[in-house]
């Protein structure tokens, strides 16, 4: 249980640097500071809202008789939010012509 | 009444900006979390042990969060210049809180 605990911890850090970062930037283009509080507190927020999606991703999976969540999973997260579904639907369609890019690249090799 | 520390924002801004070609090389300029990281917290959450995530998948997922993380400074700030006339005139100087935080996340946690 405490070995779990300390993963936990461990994960929770790593995120926390990220979201740093990426509040950081966000500053930077709005000229605003954060405090380390904020960040601790959005930290802590984005921790449970991975609770949530991975556990729909995980439902949304087994609804399609599927054991791997795919894009179209990702995607019925933002069923509700036209605006976040266009914005994923994006990026996804931008990483499946990239991919696709590459897979043609190699078999002309 | 000048903001709270305007000498300290305004010094920031440029040496952070110089720190940013090598702070991150895999990403042009734009921070993100890595994908290794993501997949790992998906693991770590999910119920059922079969359960697996196509790469495309946790990109979408560190694409989703992105905007999530985006979202919800962008929403702190407009807040606060909302509800403080003061801060409308200038940006700079605007210290972010945690009650800044508490005000939007209901709607955040609803959009998303």
């Amino acid at each position: 249980m405490s070995a779990d605990d300390t993963e936990q911890e461990r994960l929770k850090s790593a995120l926390w640097y990220h979201v740093g970062k990426l509040v950081d930037e966000a500053c930077l283009d709005l000229n605003v500071n954060a405090t380390p509080q904020f960040i601790g507190s959005l930290t802590e927020l984005a921790w449970v809202q991975f609770d949530n999606i991975a556990k729909d991703l995980e439902n949304f999976a087994k609804h399609a008789n599927r054991s791997t969540v795919s894009t179209a999973d990702v995607l019925l997260l933002a069923r509700k939010n036209p605006d976040l579904h266009g914005l994923l639907q994006k990026a996804v369609d931008e990483e499946a012509a990239e991919r696709a890019a590459k897979s043609a690249g190699k078999s002309k090799r | 009444m000048p903001p709270k520390r305007p000498s300290k924002a305004n010094e920031e801004t440029p040496s952070r900006r110089n720190e940013e070609p090598n702070k991150d090389e895999r990403e042009d300029s734009k921070a993100k979390i890595p994908p290794e990281l993501i997949a790992k917290l998906v693991k770590n959450f999910l119920e059922d042990e079969g359960t697996k995530v196509s790469g495309a998948a946790t990109k979408t997922v560190g694409e989703y969060m992105h905007l999530f993380l985006t979202e919800a400074v962008y929403r702190a700030v407009s807040n606060r210049r909302d509800g403080d006339p003061w801060a409308k005139t200038t940006n700079s100087g605007l210290m972010l809180e945690v009650e800044d935080l508490e005000k939007i996340a209901p709607q955040l946690l609803l959009d998303f």
